[in-house]
């Protein structure tokens, strides 16, 4: 880790701590729920961040995967009737899938191009799978059954949490801790980072560039699946669910510097402890406005994010 | 120099403007001949989180046309027909969608939908074009007491300063609660009833406010919310919002373990409450205007017949999902189809007269209408004609 | 032909007041829709069309605008035409204040921070209860009152109609005047854009009010025709309606937003029956538009249309040595104890240098040694960390780089940096300004005659043999560094600074260049160049410095330093020739692992190898 990753470690260990020393039932279930969003938010981030650190391109149909995989998971296992693994496995896959029709068709044409419409084109691919998921599976919001994670519960210091809401962040960081040895340690993830860091060094070495580039769409798509799978529970699912989600994982992946893996999940973590804390003491009227006025001020103040760092221009 | 201005290179592009110019004339030809059917419009959540109850008004209003018709029509002959908006939950769409109803497809009158915000962006519009505008679900007190005069809106359908009331001195009479908590929707719908549900309190020394807690359409978490109200002393929930975020609410009630009774407006009915709230849904006692289980009258048993015909997938009272939409337009449809008669024309004047001194008597479904609109009183319904209910699994039944 | 346009122009503005005349009053209000959605997509078309800016959340504006004219109609009683012009202000000051975070930010991070101003004030007016009314909004607004007589629909759209017809006059005017190619340069390449003296955050702010300022003004109008407003009339999915208005009829095309407003108002409304499909529809559209047609619809059709006039060659109409001798200020460019390091790499160490007027002074060396970065510091692009870097007696080290140009400090690219999507002329004309632009020229004609002609002397002078209307994208290379060439010396600068402009030039065109740069001198000009074409060094250079990892080794006269041992150590390395062995030796008369039959290929139209074998 760099130093300001270390430094943001400690300032997130840091906040974290305190916030736990709050020992209000109101705030420690706000902390726990915070967490939990936080850590999907999150796993959004991390796909924005992958598809941006790959392609130079921000991945603006990301909250659409995430609605898809809670859209699918349900399609499969209650109106189907499919055991449940089977559901989650081939909702994921989809969202994979999904994932790489958004680079062929929105991203791919036009970075080739050397244009910016990447931005438009996938906000575009968005809207027209949310329409296409509203007309096959309808508009009223559904809810997931309940399973034995979300009836059971346990009590820490006097506070119920449900065994879902225990499992999100686990899940979540997990997740991240995977994804980062998968870079690490294996061959694909190495090429994706060689691919990250010299495009065309990598094509010199014989890494197939454009597969890379879609393979890391495609596992974009994949996590924003796990993450609509994990927190449909949770919500009502709707056609409409991944847009604002999608919308603050964004902001999560622009405050952890777009270009830092680590910070991205961290600052998912923050985002959503800090939105919990202020629904709980503020009420949830101001939520929204609290949190994008302090990602306008957080970037007018570090302009690549939190634990981004600039980078020098080439001129 | 103009020559160099880009405005002049780009017109040289005729086929532009030759297809602006279609489309401007195509939308402006298409203007409707004199119609022969009687048509009535109808703007409401046919989309998103209340599209269930939309498609329940729907119904009620088919069925009653359908009886109509099949004697024959109105004015002589004229079939009525219906024309349907999506308002989409949202006011502006809402007014958009009257706009359209009242000067491109003349309508006689417009029946509403299920939000109380689009309702009340819609009054003002009616009233100016003096079009008959007919409440089948919005509850919002101000709707038809909005001062205007004349008054052309009427309503079929519970008032949220009686079901305000009534909420009250229901938590306080069957759950022998005292201080009640109020967990409302952050929306015009939640002001009316605060403000309702304020007055109620004052008006009852029986039961009095613990607290106000507000929440957004959007929230997961409601816990803090409730235990605020825990904490000061709340003993019953008074619970007005619609079902996706009553069912996060009553989710989050069940997290916390609190068994408090949960008292509540007839918004959680629309939409899928037990599959979202989970276990915990029939928790929630909640009023209606009508209720198709039990015994019913010689009215509810052909409603219940047709019901049935037409919607095959109905093949009893436990598949009528939102049944106040289905109930209250179709009286509604029934009154205003005898307006339209007495006044003998679709003038707006004359309807609104008629609507205000109906002359002949109307066994309807929820009950029998004499005299329902004065030109005091826009409300087809009172106090008495509610009733409470309840969910066990997915079939509604009545509690009192 | 200005006939025939006018008599179109008209034909169509009789045809819309005609169909005003016997619309109803839904009809009316769709009229006053579209109306209202071009003027908000002119105004983002001066920003994301001119400027390049990308924004999010415009619906932010028109809700500022609408809610400025509701509350101040209904609680104040105030007129609307007093309101309506207060709308636009009132907006524009918000969009400079979101300026100034937005600013710092470029690409997703400037699209986060619209989206998030976008929220931030949707949700505010619903917070806001007591000046906005919270989710109740504002009822009731009053249509505008002339003369005692109250407008109806039918005059609101013809007033929508007028100030339909006014913005879209006003975007040509400012398509043509220094401003607006001042946006397009900003646009283009905001490096090259400050090299010529332009304060690329002064532009973007501007456009950034512009914009706003037209948004608001919408706004206002909006809240009048439709006499409600809540917060929910401003969702953030608007802000995506009206970029869609822009990108479908083109980005950066004069009729692009009216075009776009016809087709998201119109089209959902004719084909009502396909309602639900609407956005569906919308977004297929859109994705088959920026696919198939990146200029949008109307973009496409003056692509099948009109034949581009490239325009004339340039011609010598004025004396350009008389020009650059008149801006000259014989000034020479020096700096000492130079210093900068990039993580931890020290890119420059300790440098001084001195280079005089009249004096071509080279600086050489490996790659790597950190010419250019010298080059990027004497220019304000770097900022070091410590000496100090002087423009005559001027310490110019903290300055910036618009500001460094401003004083006439003029340089080229080693990668040509031209204003890509603008034409060979404009790209010397706007230069020509030195980067004062005056509030007054916003909205002025442009093409001065005067300039015309001084830009056109400029190209010819610098040898540009090609048309003055070609997209400076679409040039082959050598005549894109010739223009850039011309674009430097057309600021009348006192020092000019070439990084690498030899640089994939064939032999005799470097000969020119060296001729060229004989003859700039001769104006007094302080010449510094940056080379590894060593024949074009030796032979123009009145001194030479070379460089090695930052540091001097070497200055001196040409002669004096080619045979400097040390240059040659740096070039070459220690090791002799005969010290390195083959480690198999060769074997002859196999077969080719690689060969090539005819082998032919180039950069845009410069054929560079042919026929290899």
């Amino acid at each position: 880790m760099t130093a300001s990753e270390k430094g943001g470690l400690g300032a997130a260990l840091l906040f974290a701590g305190i916030s736990v020393f709050c020992a209000a039932m109101l705030v420690s279930s706000a902390l726990i729920s915070g967490l939990g969003l936080g850590s999907m938010y999150g796993l959004l981030a991390l796909g924005f961040h992958i598809t941006h650190a790959v392609s130079s391109t921000v991945n603006f149909a990301q909250g659409s995967a995430m609605m898809l995989g809670a859209v699918l998971c349900f399609t499969f296992w209650v109106t189907f009737q499919w055991p449940l693994t089977l559901a989650v496995i081939a909702g994921l896959g989809l969202c994979a899938v999904w994932g790489a029709i958004v680079e062929r068709t929105a991203v791919r044409p036009f970075v080739q191009r050397g244009s910016n419409a990447w931005l438009m084109a996938t906000v575009a691919l968005g809207i027209v799978l949310e329409n296409v998921v509203l007309f096959t599976f309808g508009k009223d919001p559904r809810g997931m059954p309940a399973g034995l994670l979300t009836t059971n519960s346990v009590e820490v210091a006097g506070i119920r949490i449900q065994l879902l809401q225990l499992l999100i962040p686990v899940v979540g960081l997990l997740f991240a801790a995977a994804i980062r040895i998968f870079f690490q340690r294996f061959h694909y993830g190495k090429a994706l980072l060689a691919v990250v860091q010299n495009k065309d060094a990598a094509r010199l070495m014989g890494i197939d560039v454009e597969r890379v580039v879609m393979a890391s769409f495609a596992l974009s798509g994949f996590l924003a699946g796990v993450a609509g799978i994990m927190v449909a529970p949770l919500f009502t699912i709707s056609p409409t669910m991944g847009t604002l989600f999608g919308i603050k994982a964004f902001a999560v992946a622009i405050l952890g510097g777009i270009g830092n893996a680590w910070g991205v999940m961290l600052a998912g973590l923050i985002y959503g402890v800090a939105e919990a804390l202020i629904i709980a003491l503020a009420g949830s009227t101001y939520s929204q406005i609290a949190t994008f006025a302090l990602v306008i001020l957080a970037l007018a103040i570090r302009p690549t994010g939190l634990f981004g760092h600039a980078e020098v221009k080439k001129v | 120099m103009w020559r160099e201005c880009s405005m002049w290179r780009v017109l040289r592009g005729a086929p532009a403007w030759v297809f602006a110019a279609a489309l401007l004339f195509s939308f402006a030809g298409g203007a409707p001949f004199a119609a022969e059917p009687v048509k009535v419009g109808h703007v409401a959540a046919l989309s998103g989180a209340s599209a269930q109850s939309g498609e329940a008004i729907t119904r009620g209003l088919a069925l009653a046309i359908d009886e109509i018709n099949a004697k024959g029509g109105l004015l002589g002959g004229r079939k009525l027909e219906l024309i349907q908006r999506d308002d989409e939950s949202n006011p502006p769409k809402g007014l958009i969608a009257a706009r359209e109803l009242i000067f491109q497809e003349k309508v006689a009158a417009i029946f509403g939908g299920i939000d109380t915000p689009v309702s009340l962006a819609i009054v003002p519009l009616v009233n100016k074009e003096k079009t008959p505008f007919m409440g089948v679900w919005a509850a919002g007190t101000g709707i038809t007491r909005n001062g205007a005069n004349p008054n052309s809106v009427f309503r079929v359908s519970a008032v949220d300063d009686d079901v305000d009331i009534k909420l009250l001195k229901y938590a306080n009479e069957k759950f022998r609660a005292k201080k009640a908590g109020l967990m409302l929707i952050n929306n015009p719908w939640g002001q009316s009833n605060e403000k309702g549900l304020i007055a109620a309190a004052k008006d009852n020394p029986a039961i009095t406010i613990a607290g106000i807690s507000k929440f957004e359409n959007n929230d997961v978490d409601m816990v803090p919310h409730l235990t605020r109200l825990k904490e000061a002393g709340a003993d019953a929930i008074i619970l007005v919002v619609n079902a996706p975020p009553g069912a996060q609410m009553m989710k989050s009630r069940e997290r916390m373990g609190w068994t408090v009774p949960v008292v509540s407006h007839w918004g959680i009915s629309g939409g899928r409450f037990p599959e979202l709230a989970g276990p915990t849904a029939g928790d929630a006692h909640f009023i209606q205007t009508y209720s198709f289980f039990g015994k019913q009258s010689p009215t509810g048993e052909r409603v219940l017949a047709a019901l049935k015909k037409k919607y095959p997938q109905i093949k009893g009272p436990e598949d009528i999902f939102s049944p106040v939409g289905t109930a209250n337009a179709y009286d509604a449809m029934h009154l205003l189809a005898m307006g339209i008669e007495q006044a003998g024309s679709t003038d707006a004047n004359a309807v609104r007269s008629a609507l205000e001194n109906l002359k002949a008597t109307y066994q309807g479904l929820i009950k029998t209408y004499n005299l329902p609109f004065t030109p005091e009183n826009h409300d087809a319904l009172g106090p008495n004609d509610y009733i409470m209910v309840r969910y066990e699994g997915d079939q509604v039944i009545p509690v009192e | 032909m200005n006939l025939r346009r006018a008599l179109a122009v008209g034909a169509v503005l009789v045809g819309v007041c005609m169909f005003i005349l016997r619309a109803n009053g839904y009809e009316l209000y769709i009229v006053a829709l579209v109306g209202l959605a071009t003027i908000v997509g002119v105004g983002l078309n001066v920003l994301l069309g001119m400027s390049g800016q990308i924004s999010l959340g415009h619906a932010a504006f028109y809700a500022i605008g609408a809610y400025v004219v509701g509350i101040l109609t209904t609680k104040l009683d105030w007129s609307v035409w007093t309101t309506l012009p207060l709308a636009g202000v009132i907006a524009g000051v918000a969009g400079v204040l979101l300026a100034i975070p937005a600013l710092r930010v470029r690409g997703p991070y400037l699209a986060m921070v619209t989206i998030a101003f976008g929220f931030v004030v949707e949700q505010g007016a619903a917070e806001w209860e007591g000046l906005t009314g919270g989710w109740n909004g504002v009822l009731g607004i009053p249509l505008p009152n002339l003369f005692g007589f109250d407008f109806s629909e039918r005059e609101m759209a013809f007033l929508v109609l007028c100030f339909t017809v006014l913005s879209l006059y006003l975007y040509a005017r400012l398509s043509a005047s220094p401003w607006g190619k001042a946006m397009r340069a900003v646009r283009d390449s905001e490096i090259a854009s400050q090299s010529i003296g332009l304060d690329p955050t002064l532009i973007r702010v501007t456009a950034f009010a512009i914009s706003a300022i037209a948004t608001g003004f919408a706004g206002g109008i909006f809240a009048s025709v439709t006499n409600f407003i809540s917060p929910e009339s401003f969702p953030f999915f608007q802000s995506i309606l009206f970029l869609l208005v822009v990108m479908i009829g083109g980005a950066d095309q004069l009729l692009g937003p009216l075009v776009g407003a016809l087709v998201v108002v119109l089209l959902p409304e004719i084909l009502s029956f396909l309602a639900q499909y609407r956005l569906l529809f919308v977004g297929l559209l859109l994705l088959l538009v920026l696919r198939l047609a990146p200029g949008g619809f109307v973009g496409l059709a003056t692509e099948l249309i009109k034949q581009r006039k490239l325009g004339a060659t340039a011609t010598r109409r004025r004396d350009v040595m008389a020009y650059l001798s008149a801006g000259s200020t014989g000034r020479s460019l020096s700096a000492s104890d130079l210093s900068v390091s990039f993580g931890g790499v020290r890119a420059v160490d300790d440098l001084c240098f001195d280079a005089r007027p009249g004096d071509i002074t080279s600086i050489i060396g490996p790659n790597g040694a950190g010419k250019s970065t010298v080059l990027n510091l004497m220019c304000g692009f770097y900022r070091p960390d410590n000496g100090i870097i002087r423009l005559g007696e001027a310490d110019v080290t903290r300055m910036a780089a618009h500001s460094i140009a401003q004083q006439g400090v003029a340089r080229t690219y080693q990668t040509t940096q031209l204003f890509t999507n603008m034409t060979v002329l404009d790209n010397v004309l706007i230069a020509l300004r030195r980067g004062r632009l005056g509030a007054g020229t916003i909205f002025s004609r442009g093409g001065d005659l005067e300039h015309q002609e001084l830009a056109e002397s400029l190209l010819a002078f610098v040898g540009y043999r090609g048309p003055l209307g070609q997209p400076a994208g679409a040039l082959p290379h050598v005549d894109k560094r010739l223009v850039e060439l011309a674009r430097a010396l057309a600021i009348q600068p006192s020092v000019l600074a070439l990084d690498e402009p030899a640089a994939g030039l064939d032999p005799a065109d470097t000969a020119r260049i060296g001729d060229l740069l004989r003859k700039v001198t001769r104006t007094g000009i302080t010449v510094v160049l940056v080379e590894h074409d060593m024949n074009l060094v030796m032979s123009v250079s009145d001194r030479v410095i070379v460089l090695d990892a930052g540091a001097k080794i070497a200055e001196g006269p040409p002669a004096q330093v080619a045979a400097d041992p040390h240059v040659l150590k740096a070039y070459l390395g220690d090791e002799k020739p005969s010290d390195r062995r083959r480690k198999r030796e060769l074997e002859p008369g196999r077969e080719a692992v690689i060969s090539t039959e005819g082998l032919c290929s180039g950069y845009d139209a410069v054929s560079v190898i042919r026929d290899i074998n």
